[in-house]
């Protein structure tokens, strides 16, 4: 009796893992029509994915899959030889490396939107009224994207640099690992003051935008996108980088706080 | 190795530490309280009680920020704001490091006979006693489990302490977080050499343990006593 619930356990094991396996490979067959896989930086987690839904409507058949996260992460995922077709990233730094590796066709990069950084602080706080309040003693904490992994934490840092007030602010910094946290931080209060995206901070309503950077402080913000080299769906790709460049996606991207190409020179 | 990284290994031998001990004692103790406990929302509050086991760490993290931050109900608990402080890793450690110490030290404790505990008492000896001469030693071979697997998280606990602590290099910046921003960056040339150094201090500790509670502490758990 005891062999025989063995084998019946064995036996349903065996039925779960391979019923576990057959079910993608039999959609792969069934389907042609093409799977765009899109790895975008976190911060365009809300406004992409209605883009796309946009693209659809006018190109029935396609499927569009996404994968957000940090550009760090991408980048390391990528890297490893994550599958994908698109990419999308805010800055260049980890574009430039894909592109240096040969993952990413450079032939096919394109500007897509365009974006600020904004000083946000708790909705209630009125410590912080502009950058140069922030070298001042009342504020305690401020937070930041870590420079080294996160691009809104690169930007953060060079107008921080260019405004003068790297070194008197430096102490104060608490570096995170994505521009969430910092809208987090600021959100709850933890922290007297963040730098993050303007498309960041518009989608929350517990913090005040208390100054949007001078566009002379930092070079300009770009989210662009590229197609993967080792994309099979070439043509497909194309099409939609061009779309999302286009005056369909900047009305819906506008309306999550990002900027027109033509805004930013 | 740089500066940064050594002060990242020793905070989180520190912090692992020092969390360690906090979630143990908490766990044996609510463990002794509830193994032999009933009383109404008992399995609710064990249920709440596991519940950093069970949610992802950020969550986790997040329900700290919450709840320590400025705005928070228990910030009132610590002197100044804890938050981004050290001490909020320790927090933050031991709160995950809690279930796994409560849950083993339980199945130790409802595992001990209850009838020695009894007779210890009509034996004359007080609740103290009873505990740490007959229910402790009893239930040492659960407790012991518990405290390697509540070190081994500790150690290795990420999430929740970015949350509240924060990633502050040199004040707050935990092993596991430097590795992460590290292997983040590409600088394999940090990351490689923290994670060979955890991997052996965890290796070491909890050989150690195992080899103590097994040479040393087992012998005095079974040894007849007066």
């Amino acid at each position: 009796m005891q062999r025989v619930r063995i084998l019946l356990l064995i036996i349903v094991l065996l039925i779960g893992v391979v019923s576990g396996c057959g079910a993608p490979g039999a959609e792969q067959k069934a389907s042609p029509a093409p799977e765009l896989m899109v790895f975008a930086g976190a911060g365009l987690k809300d406004a992409l994915p209605e883009v796309a839904n946009l693209y659809l409507q006018s190109h029935p058949g396609v499927k569009i899959s996404f994968n957000f996260a940090g550009s760090g992460t991408l980048q390391r995922q990528i890297e490893q030889g994550a599958p994908v077709d698109i990419v999308i990233f805010p800055g260049k730094k980890q574009l430039d490396a894909l592109e240096k590796k040969g993952l990413i066709d450079k032939t096919t990069r394109k500007k897509i939107l365009a974006d600020r950084l904004v000083l946000i602080t708790p909705k209630e706080s009125g410590k912080v009224q502009d950058f140069a309040d922030l070298a001042s003693p009342g504020v305690d904490k401020i937070s930041i994207g870590d420079p080294a992994i996160v691009p809104a934490g690169e930007w953060a840092k060079e107008t921080l640099v260019n405004l003068g007030l790297w070194d008197k602010v430096k102490a104060k910094l608490v570096l995170t690992k994505d521009v969430q946290q910092v809208k987090t931080y600021v959100e709850t209060g933890n922290v007297d003051a963040g730098l993050v995206w303007r498309s960041t901070a518009a989608t929350s309503s517990k913090i005040r935008i208390a100054a949007v950077a001078p566009a002379k402080a930092h070079r300009p913000i770009f989210f662009t996108g590229a197609v993967a080299s080792n994309s099979k769906e070439k043509e497909t790709d194309l099409d939609f980088l061009r779309y999302l460049a286009g005056p369909d996606a900047a009305r819906v991207f506008t309306k999550y706080g990002f900027s027109p190409l033509s805004d930013v020179k | 190795m740089s500066d940064e990284a050594l002060a990242a290994l020793l905070l989180s031998f520190r912090v692992a530490l020092l969390a360690t001990a906090v979630a143990s004692v908490s766990g044996v103790a609510c463990a002794r309280l509830l193994a032999r406990a009933q009383f109404p929302g008992k399995e609710m509050l064990e249920a709440v009680l596991l519940l950093p086991l069970v949610l992802p760490p950020t969550v986790v993290g997040f329900g700290l920020l919450l709840l320590l931050g400025r705005k928070g109900p228990l910030a009132w608990v610590f002197p100044g704001q804890v938050l981004f402080t050290w001490w909020a890793a320790v927090i933050a450690s031991a709160v995950v490091a809690f279930p796994l110490m409560y849950q083993n030290a339980k199945a130790a404790f409802e595992s001990v006979d209850i009838n020695q505990e009894r007779a210890a008492r009509t034996l004359g000896a007080g609740e103290m006693r009873v505990f740490f001469t007959v229910s402790l030693p009893l239930a040492w071979p659960g407790i012991m489990a518990g405290l390697v697997l509540a070190f081994a998280r500790a150690l290795g606990e990420f999430g929740a302490t970015l949350m509240v602590a924060g990633n502050i290099p040199g004040q707050t910046q935990t092993a596991p977080m430097a590795i992460y921003f590290a292997v983040e960056a590409g600088d394999y040339r940090t990351a490689v050499p923290l994670v060979a150094i955890v991997l052996l201090f965890s290796f070491a500790v909890i050989f150690w343990l195992n080899w103590w509670s097994r040479n040393k502490v087992a012998p005095y758990a079974l040894r007849r006593r007066g």
